[in-house]
């Protein structure tokens, strides 16, 4: 077996996926760019209203890095398997990463629409609650020493994370019209010509995420098996 | 007009940098991979 292969089948599925993952993101990403471009202004917006076509599907984007982060913890917890710890550690980063687009293109929007790009609403509390959690959950990954303890610790914090998701998508529901935010999408409830463009973007994002997330699992893959090298690299070195 | 210009713009360069930042660590440990399988070897 190749030396540069990453460490478990996971890693090798990953590693496998993303050159074509890659191909099919760059097409997908062309054709919503190309769509976006031509999708009609608001009467009331203008194009402000098109930061919806990436702000909403980098939420989706997140949720999904943060769901299988838990499948991730789960399943480590389960089989014992490292690779399981791994694939939580990357989708907590990879979902982090979409968690921060969706809350720094929000407040840019906000400040467009409502002259002001921070209110305390619901939805906004909630989301930045959800970002300081899994920014936690990276920082804690990064300062504590791999091992079963803190893998452990993280599978347990990354499944009880999770529950932040529901409470995130339903809190304009649950404060009533208290909330500023808009409401969330329902089938027909975007307006003429505005529904492909943003499935192609919900596309892209979501390609967008799988791309980089292959790719940071086949690294994570990667770093466990130098780390092993080294290990038993030095364990020859002392027996010498 | 400048706002959504400035999202765009913003998502896509953090993006990049990330997928960059990846593309780089990984050409890295294949590399630090290969070294130490060919130390291994002589």
């Amino acid at each position: 077996m190749s030396e540069t292969r990453p460490e478990s089948r996971l890693e090798r599925f990953a590693a496998r996926a993303v050159r074509p993952a890659g191909l099919v993101l760059l097409a997908v990403a062309a054709l919503a760019g190309f769509m976006i471009a031509r999708a009609p202004a608001d009467v009331v917006q203008g194009v402000l209203y098109k930061i919806l076509f990436v702000h909403a599907p980098a939420a989706f984007a997140a949720y999904l890095g943060f769901v299988l982060t838990a499948v991730g913890g789960a399943l480590y917890l389960w089989r014992n398997d490292e690779q399981w710890d791994r694939l939580a550690a990357a989708s907590a980063e990879v979902g982090l990463l979409f968690c921060t687009l969706n809350i720094v293109t929000g407040p840019i929007w906000a400040a467009g629409a409502w002259g002001k790009p921070w209110v305390w609403d619901p939805r906004l509390v909630v989301t930045a609650l959800l970002w300081v959690t899994y920014l936690a959950y990276a920082l804690l990954r990064s300062f504590s020493d791999e091992g079963p303890r803190a893998a452990r610790f993280a599978a347990v914090y990354g499944i009880a994370g999770v529950l932040l998701i529901p409470l995130n998508y339903f809190a304009i529901d649950l404060f009533g019209g208290r909330s500023q935010h808009p409401e969330n999408l329902q089938r027909g409830s975007l307006g003429v010509g505005i529904a492909g463009p943003f499935m192609a973007g919900l596309a892209a994002m979501l390609l967008a995420f799988v791309w980089l997330l292959a790719l940071r699992v086949e690294v994570g893959g990667l770093r466990a098996r130098a780390d092993r090298r080294r290990v038993e690299s030095l364990g020859r070195e002392d027996l010498a | 007009m400048s706002y959504a210009v400035a999202c765009y713009a913003i998502v896509l360069a953090s993006l990049l940098l990330y997928a960059g930042a990846l593309l780089r660590a990984r050409s890295g440990l294949r590399k630090a991979l290969r070294a130490e399988r060919n130390r291994d070897r002589s």
